[in-house]
């Protein structure tokens, strides 16, 4: 499909403003989701309007008498009593307009010329798509080679994001279990690594899938020069978090059953550590239990023990809780520096990690890395561990967790602020969810690039139409219909929004679903049940030895 | 076989057509041969439909006494009067045949009064409803709803079933026709 092709004759006016009608008998190649134009004159200069089909409709058809016998074709009937055009029926298409390719603007731009009835619609050819749809050539500094037109043949039309708006001004991966969100998490993080990004990304992965990105320091398409892709995977009994980075929200989020009078003195007891130690300095656990120690007796000198259930109450939960945790640490923790380098993805697996936990620890390392950032980018700090000179960007599997809906979690505060800020200081956050309708709608507006696959929830479809500013009608009525690895692009990232079939990973995907019959099958196998009766076998005591003459036997 | 003379026209495609009584030419028609629904031959190589007839007779409701004989004696003793009953049908002109094919269209040439019309032949009646790459064609149908009458489906339906009998190959494709045609005649008739 190299030349454009004409394709249809205009009707007029669709429904609204920006769009219009055209008939046509090509049914194969209108299909919803292409690309069609028609030639105006702006200015003098001839433009090509591009838009897309977002309905088809058939307005011409034969009978349905004549669909009677499914061995006999209805047009071999029609045939029969005179009526031998190749195509009998006809179909209204609907356009929505994107307009012309501005290359000053790197962008559309709608003149409002809507096109005369009779105007010619053409099928934009492939070499004009490539050209104008992405914002980038593929392999380009800056770009991501997401995959290709899911209306043309594979590979045909590539779609090629930026990555400095993909990263700066966040991204949102929305789709059903088993759609493919992770697998497109994986392509985007490979583009990110590649020898023409060299990205500085952290992955937080709460499910273990993201294990294979280690095949990307062995992999030859990762590698140019002496460049090659750091990855540090970091399973859930390494996460450390250093006690005094928590906040006192932090704190107070896991410990179950604070009174009031508990959080009054916890409250207290953090303002003087704080006070005491200075902000940013370090201190532990214990400091806090001093600090809530002395106030055993204050304000009670005439009574001792009137404060003491409140504080020994407090104590108790706080060693539960922190004494006892191998996350939590007085001075151990994972340093912004080793978490974050160009060129380096970092997964942090939090599998097997309590979810009030998870939001706790993704709310301390959103919070670092942006008080790092803010405070590198403000001049405030020249070296150690919170000057990070690089913008980074964080991927954040089942996003619902840490932003959930209808409530606020320790994680939504921060999380907002980034979201809202965080492209001033380069601290760019991804954010995947298999239910875009439990997810605070705030934070999924900020997501300006959207990727959006399969989604067939009523709930979540109404939350990505009214949170998802590039979510047109058209958009929302396709996800329902797509299958795997077919998504969605919309937003700033993307010229205008297109439907993709995503590319191959180049390396292998971690998260497959478990192969249920296949293992239970294998439950069977002669090894394994071999292995499951040695493991029954009761242990015989060894016979002890006997003596003969001097010698064991 | 000779059934008749075209004696007037209703249009350019609604002739009518006069059946040659005994006496008029030495083989008289059976009412079959000119039946609702017969494929006709007129002026050479047009071909019609009967799709409509009419008996004339001015001496119906004449009831005052006569002085001639019955119309059976006047027949035998004073053949030169002028019978004046005649046997009227209506003849739907639906195209031309060639001589290997039918050509389904509006023929140009008016048909001439007197001329003859003849019965058309099983063979000519199927190489007239076979196109020029020897498929079956009905090109005529919509011309036969449109001025065929009340009657035009069973009409239609009378041909469908001559087809269906003289050209069994083509027996799926004319039944899904005729299904359509036949729902319209009865079904929708009564909706």
């Amino acid at each position: 499909m190299s030349q454009d092709l004409l394709i249809g004759t205009v009707k007029g006016p669709g429904e609204s403003a920006h769009e219009y009608r055209f008939i046509t008998p090509d049914n194969a190649r209108t299909k919803v989701g292409e690309f069609v134009y028609y030639p105006v004159s702006v200015d003098g200069t001839e433009r090509l309007i591009l838009g897309k089909i977002t309905e088809k409709a058939i307005v011409r058809t034969l009978p349905d008498a004549f669909l009677a016998d499914p061995h006999i074709p209805p047009s071999e009937v029609a045939e029969l009593i005179g009526f031998d055009a190749a195509t009998p029926e006809l179909y209204e298409v609907t356009v929505s307009i994107a307009g012309y390719f501005d290359p000053r603007f790197k962008g559309f731009v709608n003149p409002r010329m809507m096109p005369d009835p009779g105007a010619r619609v053409h099928l934009a050819s492939s070499a004009f798509l490539t050209e104008v749809l992405s914002p980038k050539t593929e392999g380009a500094p800056g770009s991501a080679h997401l995959g290709s037109l899911l209306t043309r043949a594979a590979g045909e039309v590539p779609v090629v994001l930026d990555v400095k708006n993909l990263v700066s001004t966040h991204l949102a991966i929305l789709a059903s279990t088993g759609s493919g969100k992770s697998y497109t998490a994986g392509v985007l993080i490979e583009e990110l690594l590649r020898p023409y990004n060299r990205a500085a990304v952290l992955v937080i992965d709460p499910h273990g899938e993201y294990h294979t990105f280690r095949e990307f320091e062995n992999h030859p398409a990762f590698s140019q020069g002496g460049y090659r892709p750091r990855v540090r995977i970091i399973p859930h009994d390494q996460v450390r978090i250093r006690f005094s980075s928590l906040t006192e929200t932090d704190v107070r989020s896991l410990l179950p059953m604070m009174s009031e009078k508990m959080n009054a003195f916890l409250g207290k007891a953090f303002d003087r550590v704080r006070g005491r130690k200075g902000d940013g300095h370090l201190w532990g656990l214990q400091d806090l239990f001093n600090a809530l120690d002395a106030m055993r007796t204050e304000g009670a000198e005439d009574d001792p023990s009137s404060n003491a259930s409140t504080i020994e109450g407090i104590r108790w939960r706080l060693e539960d809780r922190f004494a006892r945790s191998r996350i939590f640490h007085d001075r151990d923790h994972l340093p912004l520096p080793e978490l974050f380098a160009p060129g380096q993805v970092t997964v942090i697996q939090l599998n097997e990690i309590d979810q009030d936990m998870q939001q706790v620890i993704v709310s301390t390392l959103l919070r670092r890395i942006n008080r790092a950032r803010m405070d590198t980018k403000n001049g405030k700090v020249h070296d150690g561990e919170t000057y990070v000179p690089y913008p980074v960007f964080v991927l954040l599997e089942e996003a619902h967790r840490f932003a959930p809906a209808g409530a606020t979690v320790v994680s939504t505060p921060i999380l907002k602020t980034i979201l809202a800020e965080g492209r001033k200081f380069g601290v760019g956050v991804g954010l995947i969810t298999q239910r875009p309708g439990k997810l605070d709608s705030d934070v999924l507006s900020q997501c300006m690039t959207q990727f959006i696959m399969k989604i067939v929830n009523p709930i979540d479809q109404q939350t990505i139409a009214s949170s998802v500013e590039g979510a047109g009608r058209d958009l929302l009525d396709e996800l329902p219909a797509l299958t795997k690895g077919q998504v969605v692009v919309a937003g700033v990232a993307i010229n205008t929004p297109v439907l993709c079939q995503v590319r191959s990973r180049l390396t292998s995907h971690g998260g497959e679903t478990i192969d249920a019959p296949q293992e239970w099958l294998d439950y069977f196998g002669v090894a394994q049940e071999a292995a499951r009766v040695q493991d029954a076998a009761v242990l015989r005591p060894q016979a002890k030895t006997e003596r003969f003459r001097g010698y064991h036997i | 076989m000779r059934i008749g003379k075209i004696v007037s026209s209703r249009s350019h495609l609604d002739y009518v057509c006069q059946i040659y009584h005994p006496g008029e030419i030495p083989e008289p028609p059976e009412p079959g041969a000119y039946a609702f629904g017969r494929f006709v031959r007129l002026a050479g190589d047009a071909i019609g439909i009967v799709f409509d007839s009419q008996l004339q007779n001015p001496d119906f409701g004449h009831f005052g006494p006569r002085l001639s004989n019955s119309p059976q004696e006047i027949r035998v003793f004073t053949p030169d009067l002028i019978d004046e009953q005649a046997t009227l049908v209506s003849v739907l002109l639906l195209g031309r045949l060639g001589a290997l094919h039918g050509v389904h269209e509006v023929p140009g040439e008016v048909i001439p009064v007197h001329s003859e019309v003849e019965t058309l032949p099983d063979e000519d009646f199927v190489r007239f409803h076979r196109d020029e790459t020897g498929r079956l064609q009905l090109r005529y149908l919509p011309l036969v709803q449109a001025n065929g009458g009340p009657a035009s489906l069973s009409l239609l339906l009378a041909v469908l079933d001559r087809l269906n009998s003289l050209c069994p190959e083509d027996r799926a494709r004319l039944g899904v026709l005729r299904n359509a045609l036949n729902w319209q005649r009865t079904i929708q008739a009564v909706k």
